[in-house]
């Protein structure tokens, strides 16, 4: 019988009452405890072993488990999630993860990227990379035809923004009801001037959703001839995050964009014409791993 | 339009896709620990680039041997990038603080946020996500403060810092002569209070003074537009 220490003791000793004749409790237990689980970056169209150095979180060395033509980037680790309270610890954890995707990104030139924090453990009789082998086998098909639809593709983040009060204001000029009810409120007494700016309030509001429509759909249409694929995200809110929002500057498009590599240039100056538009500013980001078209399916 | 990625202003974006998105795994022969969440509300808020709107004041350090050593990494750092916040030459920061300013042309007043910096020559609101500097006034052109209570849209009462700022140099006007273009200032502040002591602090230090603070009141609920 070989000696144990640390924490595995009394997972160690319940394992002996088990009557499994040679039984040999080594530190293994421990070292495997920490090396169980394995951290998955993304699935690459390659199917090289690669070592591609100590690049991952907290400088784990990261390298592939390949079956056939396929690959997963991998790190091991213990099969917990990572957790941290520290933000600037989790904040380095989200952009190794970033830097490994895209550096086999660099190196394979299509991956499938996956979330922060998956990982895989093995189980009773498999070990994770029997698993992982498992699963890339299992879905081997659907797989090569995400690869096949996003290669030689980047994802694009388009955000457009809008200043709240020229649009209030370009509305006010061309409706007639709107101006007079503002010059109203100027000549009223306090209390009858809150009742007009309160009705003012809703007609704009009615009439900036109409425009918003309006802008939507225009600049969509627009951005659609760009881009191969299109995925209309929630807008935030700075109000989302605290009380003050700023107006002039509200989101009032979200969207993430599958563009081929070399069209990319060809959204830009799209985003550029509508940027030098009055009243709009365009937010252009990318060219991301493409996260937002690789999930379901 | 070129594309950003990689910078402090990115990493909201960043985060949105890799906290919820990603190639998901159903094949039952995996067991999987994603999906399970690991990250508190408020540190992913603080994370997605709103860290500023959780930020405080933040006294930088007024030790000489200090201040070099921030001067020498801001010029290491910056070269060109957008991320910098527009410092002028051997200009120092003295505190820097989450903070919104009373926007009242045109139709709408609104409070436009963004971090406020109080620095040896100027008082100035930046708005990183566009590059923008929404309010500006060098210290010398600070003649008088108050603090007031107002309500704002969510009915909470909320202090304001007035600021009664008088350009150097005067406008003609044809009939009156020389016309000094006074006007008030509307801040907020995550720590307003901590703000108006530093703004009075390196006043005295210019060797000015500051009115009355009674003056500003009253001028304010005269002047002020809404």
């Amino acid at each position: 019988m070989g000696k144990t220490k640390g924490k595995g003791v009394k997972e160690t000793l319940d394992m002996l009452d088990d009557n499994k004749p040679g039984v040999i409790v080594t530190n293994q237990v421990k070292a495997e405890s920490k090396d169980e689980g394995r951290y998955l970056y993304c699935v690459a169209d390659s199917g090289e072993k690669a070592h591609l150095g100590k690049i991952g979180l907290d400088d784990k060395e990261v390298y592939t488990i390949p079956y056939v033509n396929l690959c997963a980037v991998v790190h091991n680790c213990p099969s917990e999630p990572y957790k941290s309270e520290d933000r600037e610890v989790v904040k380095r954890w989200v952009i190794t993860h970033e830097k490994v995707v895209e550096v086999a990104w660099e190196k394979f030139g299509t991956v499938l990227p996956l979330g922060f924090d998956t990982i895989i453990k093995g189980e009773e009789n498999i070990s994770p990379e029997e698993n992982i082998k498992n699963w890339l086998k299992q879905d081997h098909v659907k797989l090569k035809e995400k690869i096949d639809k996003i290669r030689g593709k980047a994802e694009y983040g388009v955000q457009i923004f809008w200043d709240h009060k020229f649009i209030a204001e370009e509305i006010a000029k061309a409706n007639e009801e709107i101006r007079n009810l503002n010059q109203d409120i100027k000549s009223k007494p306090k209390g009858m001037a809150y009742m007009f700016r309160y009705k003012l309030e809703n007609l704009l509001k009615k009439e900036m959703e109409k425009k918003a429509d309006y802008y939507f759909k225009g600049f969509y249409a627009r951005i659609k001839k760009c881009v191969f694929e299109i995925r209309v995200e929630k807008t935030k809110k700075m109000s989302d995050f605290g009380s003050c929002g700023d107006e002039k500057r509200q989101m009032f498009m979200n969207l993430s964009c599958l563009v081929d590599k070399e069209k990319s240039r060809e959204l830009g100056e799209e985003l550029e014409k509508i940027n030098e538009e009055e009243g709009f500013a365009v937010r252009f980001t990318g060219p991301w791993p493409p996260y937002s078209f690789v999930a379901f399916g | 339009m070129e594309p950003v990625r990689n910078t402090n202003a990115t990493l909201v974006d960043l985060l949105d896709r890799i906290l919820d998105k990603g190639l998901v795994i159903y094949a039952d022969v995996i067991v999987s620990v994603a999906g399970i969440p690991l990250i508190g509300v408020n540190l992913r808020a603080a994370l997605a680039g709103m860290e500023t709107m959780l930020e405080y004041g933040v006294m930088m350090d007024r030790d000489e041997k200090s201040r070099a050593r921030e001067r020498e990494h801001r010029k290491k750092k910056s070269a060109g990038s957008r991320e910098e916040v527009p410092l002028i030459e051997g200009e120092e920061i003295i505190l820097k603080m989450l903070g919104s300013y009373r926007d009242t042309e045109g139709i709408y007043s609104t409070w436009r946020p963004g971090l406020l910096y109080l620095t040896d020559k100027r008082l100035y609101l930046y708005q990183k996500d566009f590059n923008e500097i929404l309010f500006q006034t060098p210290l010398e052109e600070i003649k008088a403060m108050a603090l007031k209570k107002e309500a704002d849209f969510t009915k909470e009462p909320v202090d304001v810092l007035y600021l009664l700022v008088r350009p150097q140099g005067t406008s003609k006007d044809p009939e009156v002569g020389e016309v000094v273009d006074n006007r008030v200032e509307r801040l907020r502040a995550v720590d307003i209070y901590r703000l108006k002591e530093a703004i009075e602090e390196r006043i005295k230090i210019k060797g000015l003074t500051l009115n009355d603070n009674l003056a500003v009141s009253e001028f304010g609920r005269r002047r002020a537009k809404r």
